[in-house]
């Protein structure tokens, strides 16, 4: 079988969160050293999840096609995702690489199974394609959250078993960042 | 006949008892080598075959075995070459024989024919194969035909096309990979050394079919010949001679097109190997198809390996085409600029394109140009132009494509340094004209500009194009390259972290790049750094520029130029400088450049330039009260600098500076030339603003030598000043910790580096601590902290330097204290057995000098086990946790193999570490499983059940829907800190990895993934991520397929 997208476009990514060499930190942190009464105050606070954590989650799972991952190909973006605790709903966007690309399903499909496993079970999520990048956009979204066709393809061992190699990469970096 | 026999014979023959021709004629011989039983006959062969090579051949290799002999052995060993039965032990013989420095050509040559003829390799191969000797013979075969076609044999070269005919005949159809690694070897010598001209067709043939190797080496191979080896070979062969041009060229295209990575891999590396060779005549008319394929390959390859051999093979080509049109071959230089023409086309389209990776056909080109000085000046001549034109359009190109437009004519500038010189380069007349010098001010222009862009990368592309224009030869006028410097210095203080990083790095390559230019050097050293340093001193500056400003410094003081000028200049701001950010920034940039670059400091006049006025600012400062000696972060930054420079120093320059650091600090008198004026030192006190300088002291003399000795100092007496110091101070008022722990180091260091002498008269004071501690009632006063941790340091420095009975009954009488109700001494146990106690510090470790006694943790942890195992559980539950504590803290530094030995012992203990509700006790416990789980989970397997419960109890999913805070029903808390609960989360994430059987851990796996969902919505970042990674792993646990 042919490959959708021969030919991805792959993005560099940066090295951590802030964008700067570990040494530049270090040196920072040894600078702010006598401020340590900040470390006893964050201790105590709640720290609520947030887009980047739900990122996070995501950035490293495998496309189906080649050996990167989403966020490489930045078919995940941090900017896409919103996290509305009010209402306890996290609404997660994906850009298919190509209008016509086949995979949309299960890479969406691979970022809701990710995100059932590791997120809280009291959030809603809901995964969408951005809106005029994929042909069949409707029929997708309606797929990734109708809860019963994504339970109905869990069931198919072989779908489970491509989901669970784009998922495999993930393993050890959710924690890196 | 059995080798023991073989062997006595080969001594005789060697000191010429016996003759060959005499051994051959004894009867028993002479009739099994004409019996007409082949198996006799075999026999016969291989006992004359092993006296021949007994020893490595040596009777042959000696002047005893005289041409004649040497000659009749050769010609029975070649007439017998039909009989099929021998012909293992024959060429054993053989391979013997040619050993002989005096073998004949004439015997050479009937040799090689009798094996051409008489031997049927494939035949005897193919009756053999299975058993060893027939492998042996085959191997040793092929080994005779490298021996005859050595270079040099002119013997073969009479043989000519013959001895070749022969030979291809012989290695058709092998398949061993052995024989064909050194068929090969054969091929290429009789390339290199005979005419083939009438058989290079025969021999190309007989290669090619090998070509691509797909050779994969069986497992355990003992010959360990790899796919590798056999390629390197062939490439060889193919290599070898300019005749299998027109030949080769349509094999390897039609490799191109394979669908197999690893065919098209070998066929590019091929092509980057043969293309010079073989002339660009042969490749003409394959020109555009090379082309179409190569191009494609280093577009659309997976891997980074696969695209720069497809580019490595267009540079090759280039290559080849360029040297034949030198030579005056019109038709190569059209074939050259046909497939420059290519490069031009793609180029101009598809950097203009914004829809193709751009850094693909970037890398094209600058493989292409970087070939030879023609394809240069071709493609600059013809793409240059209109690059620039492109860049001048920033605003209707992607900043993608900008910056490969840049980048590109920074290749550009790149390699003309390689063809036109670079600007350390002398005048060479003879040099051709540079072609980029006509786009000299436009380049320069364009990077110019381009610097200002609201993009990063574009900067940071431009900033590599300016340096590059900088090394090129004459290309940019003093006033420009003016201007460059002070752009670089304006944005290594300036600019964001990304760009600031590119800055830096490039004027690090300045100074410290094997071909820099002197000038730059210079401008870098008088210019930048003054400036930089001045801009770290600005008072009014904003904290961000002078931090840039700090770490530029720091970056480039890398360099020893730089260093030199630095250090002194950071210590004079200590010295003179009444702002506190300053000294304060000085003491961090001054920490980081000696601890990370010790090797400069020897050659630096460190002593006079660094610890005499580090001390002196040090101490008048203190004296003064300034901030920065109320700090101690920063006087123990500058105590990790006199510790780098300790370990760096020879036994007698650690005593002179011992001499001034200690005369200063603990008797208050100043020993240098200089005079310390106007403030004299005075002893360090716990209460005076002196007390942090203890770091220092202790720095000083933790890193002492075993040999170094303290001058005009007992160092009797000065133990007991600071053992009595730190008592008597702590009757009076709490003693710092800093100051505490600064003198506790320095007594362990002496005496552990002391003779067992002044061991001796320290028990005295040792009992006198114990009595102290025992009799202390009130557990809180500072007396028994201070007492303990002496206790605990000291003992430490004498176990540790010979464990002996006497030495481990005061660790004895140090578990006799973890009956108290308080928690220091298990708390502080660590400090007994960890391999560094001071946490990087350097105290008592090898890097610091340490006595060391053989297996002392070993034995330490032996005589600590029963008694702590039985005390715990004899105590009272209040105190349990004490011995458990001091347990963890000796298994945590104890080799995993000592821990394994005692598992059946430790596992209960450490179930009931991980169920208390002590989080110190929790968190050494998980290390300790951490490391278990990783490194041996076989030795937790049969209680991993147990663990789990435990590790999710930790985080608070012991049961799903309990809620965080509730107490389990064996009494676990479950909020345990958060701390606690991402180790047990790291712990429980492990177990699925492990290589324990599927079946044990498949059946934990849905109460650990119900189990987790609680911490999956906790309070911390940290701890949800954690569970969110070990949830995943659990999923993923499916089994082997």
């Amino acid at each position: 079988m042919g490959l959708d997208n021969v030919n991805p476009t792959v993005y560099s990514v940066p090295k951590d969160a802030y964008g700067q060499s570990a040494r530049s930190r270090l040196w920072r942190m040894s600078q702010n050293s006598d401020l340590s009464d900040t470390e006893t105050e964050t201790q105590a606070q709640t720290e609520a999840i947030d887009a980047g954590e739900v990122f996070d989650l995501i950035r490293n799972i495998n496309d189906p096609e080649h050996p990167l991952t989403l966020e490489q190909l930045h078919v995940a973006q941090l900017r896409h995702i919103t996290v509305d605790h009010e209402n306890s709903r996290i609404s997660v966007v994906f850009t298919p690489t190509i209008p016509h690309c086949s995979m949309a399903t299960l890479i969406g499909l691979c970022i809701r199974v990710q995100l059932l496993r590791c997120l809280p079970a009291r959030f809603k999520v809901d995964i969408n394609v951005e809106e005029g990048t994929h042909q069949s956009e409707k029929s997708v979204n309606k797929q990734l959250n109708d809860k019963e066709r994504v339970a109905a393809a869990m069931e198919n061992s072989h779908l489970v078993e491509v989901v669970n190699q784009c998922l495999a990469t993930t393993i050890d970096k959710i924690a890196a960042y | 006949m059995d080798t023991e026999s073989a062997h006595n014979a080969a001594e005789q023959l060697r000191n010429g008892s016996v003759s060959v021709l005499s051994l051959l004629a004894t009867a028993p011989m002479s009739e099994a080598l004409a019996s007409s039983d082949p198996f006799e006959r075999a026999r016969a062969t291989a006992f004359l075959s092993s006296v021949l090579s007994d020893g490595d051949a040596a009777w042959l290799r000696s002047d005893k075995a005289d041409k004649n002999t040497v000659s009749v052995l050769m010609d029975f060993y070649s007439s017998r070459l039909h009989d099929q039965t021998s012909v293992a032990d024959l060429l054993h013989g053989i391979l013997a024989l040619l050993a002989s420095p005096v073998v004949t050509r004439n015997s050479a040559i009937s040799l090689a024919r009798a094996m051409f003829s008489e031997l049927n390799n494939q035949n005897f191969a193919q009756n053999v194969i299975v058993t060893a000797a027939a492998r042996l013979s085959d191997a040793s075969s092929c080994r005779i035909h490298d021996l005859l076609s050595r270079p040099g044999n002119a013997a073969m070269k009479y043989l000519g096309d013959n001895f070749i005919a022969g030979f291809l005949v012989a290695m058709d159809g092998e398949k061993d990979p052995r024989n064909i690694l050194i068929s090969f070897g054969i091929i290429h010598t009789i390339i290199q050394n005979f005419n083939i001209d009438k058989k290079f067709e025969d021999i190309f043939e007989s290669i090619y079919c090998y070509f691509p190797i797909t050779f994969r080496p069986p497992p355990n191979d003992p010959y360990g010949i790899t796919s590798a080896d056999l390629k390197v070979q062939l490439r060889r062969c193919f290599a070898a001679s300019p005749l299998f041009g027109p030949l080769a060229w349509p094999i390897l295209l039609e490799k191109l097109t394979s669908t197999s990575d690893n065919a098209k891999l070998d066929a590019m590396e091929t092509i980057s190997a043969c293309a010079a060779v073989y002339g660009g005549d042969s490749i003409g008319r394959h020109v555009e198809q090379l082309w179409e394929l190569l191009h494609e390959e280093s577009l659309d390859s997976k891997t980074a390996t696969q695209r720069d051999a497809a580019l490595k093979a267009m540079r090759c080509i280039v290559y080849a085409l360029s040297t034949s049109a030198a030579t005056a071959s019109t038709s190569s230089r059209d074939h050259l600029t046909q497939f420059l023409t290519f490069v031009t086309k793609h180029a101009q389209t598809d950097l203009v394109d914004a829809t193709l990776p751009q850094e693909a056909i970037r890398r094209i080109v600058n493989a292409a140009a970087k070939a030879t000085e023609p394809s240069f000046y071709y493609l600059a001549t013809h793409l240059v132009k209109s690059l620039l034109d492109v860049a001048k359009r920033s605003s209707a190109v992607s900043v993608e494509n900008q910056c490969e437009v840049l980048g590109c004519l920074t290749d550009f500038v790149a390699t003309s340094k390689s063809f036109y010189g670079s600007s350390v380069d002398m005048d060479i007349d003879s040099l051709p004209q540079n072609p980029l010098t006509a786009f000299k001010a436009d380049l320069f222009q364009i990077f110019q500009t381009s610097l200002s862009s609201k993009s990063e990368r574009i900067a940071i592309a431009s900033l590599n194009g300016l340096f590059e224009l900088a090394h090129a030869k004459e290309f940019l006028s003093t006033l420009e390259l003016e201007w460059y410097f002070e752009t670089l210095l304006g944005m290594s203080i300036n600019e964001n972290a990304a760009v600031r990083g590119v800055v830096v790095s490039l004027l690090v390559k300045e100074v410290s790049s094997e071909a820099a230019d002197s000038n730059h050097v210079q401008t870098v050293i008088s210019t930048i750094i003054p400036q930089l340093l001045d801009a770290c001193a600005l008072k009014d500056g904003a904290e961000d520029v002078i931090l840039n400003a700090f770490e530029a410094v720091v970056e480039l003081s890398a360099d020893k130029k730089v260093f030199g000028t630095v250090v002194p200049a950071l210590i004079k701001f200590l010295e003179e400088s009444n702002d506190a950010r300053l000294v304060r920034h000085s003491i961090s940039a001054l920490r980081i450049i000696l601890t990370e670059q010790p090797d400069y400091i020897s050659e630096f006049s460190y002593y006079e330039s660094l610890i005499v006025p580090v001390l002196r600012v040090l101490l008048t400062r203190s004296i003064a009260g300034s901030y920065i000696c109320e700090n101690g972060a920063y006087v123990e930054s500058l105590g990790q600098v006199y510790a780098a420079i300790m370990r760096l120093l020879d036994s007698r320059s650690q005593e002179k500076v011992a001499h001034l650091v200690v005369n200063a600090l603990y008797r208050g008198k100043w020993v240098d030339s200089r005079p310390m004026e106007p403030i004299s030192p005075v002893p360090i006190d716990a209460r005076s603003n002196l007390r942090l300088l203890a770091t220092v002291f202790s720095s000083v003399i933790c890193n002492m030598r075993t040999d170094a000795v303290l001058l005009d100092v007992d160092p009797r007496a000065l133990v007991n000043f600071l053992v009595q110091t730190l008592i008597d101070q702590s009757s009076a008022s709490r003693v710092p910790d800093v100051y505490m722990n600064s003198l506790c180091q320095a007594v362990a260091s002496i005496l552990n580096k002391s003779d067992a002498k002044f061991v001796s008269t320290f028990t005295a004071d040792h009992e006198y601590l114990f009595k102290l501690v025992e009799n202390e009632s009130a557990s809180n006063s500072d007396t028994y902290r201070v007492a303990v941790i002496v206790l605990l340091w000291t003992t430490r420095a004498t176990v540790m330097k010979s464990p002996t009975a006497a030495e481990l009954q005061k660790v004895s009488r140090i578990v006799d204290l973890l009956q108290r109700q308080d928690s220091i001494v298990a708390s502080k146990f660590y400090l007994l057995a960890a391999d560094d106690p001071s946490f990087g510090k350097h105290v008592l470790t090898k890097t610091a000098f340490a006595k060391t006694g053989l297996l002392w943790k070993q034995k330490l942890f032996k005589h600590c086990l029963p008694v702590l195992v039985e005390r715990f559980s004899g105590a009272h539950s209040s105190i349990r946790n004490n011995y458990l504590l001091a347990l963890s803290h000796l298994m945590k530094y104890i080799a995993k193999s000592i821990i394994l030995y005692e598992i059946q012992t430790l596992i209960p203990l450490l179930l009931a570490g991980l169920s208390s509700d002590n989080a110190e006790l929790n968190l050494t416990i998980l290390e300790i499983t951490e490391t278990l789980l990783k490194e041996s989970p076989a030795a937790l397997g049969a209680h991993l059940e147990s663990f789990t419960t435990v590790l999710l109890h930790l985080v608070g999913g012991i049961e799903a829907g309990a809620s965080k805070s509730s107490v389990t029903s064996s009494g676990v808390k479950a909020s345990a800190s958060a701390d606690v609960r991402v180790l047990s989360l790291k712990c429980l994430g492990i177990i699925p990895k492990t290589e324990l059987p599927f079946n044990e851990l498949y059946v934990l796996k849905p109460r650990v993934i119900r189990g987790l969902q609680v911490a999956l919505d906790d309070e911390k970042k940290s701890v949800r991520k954690e569970a969110g990674n070990a949830r995943a792993k659990w999923y993923l646990l499916l089994g082997k397929k």
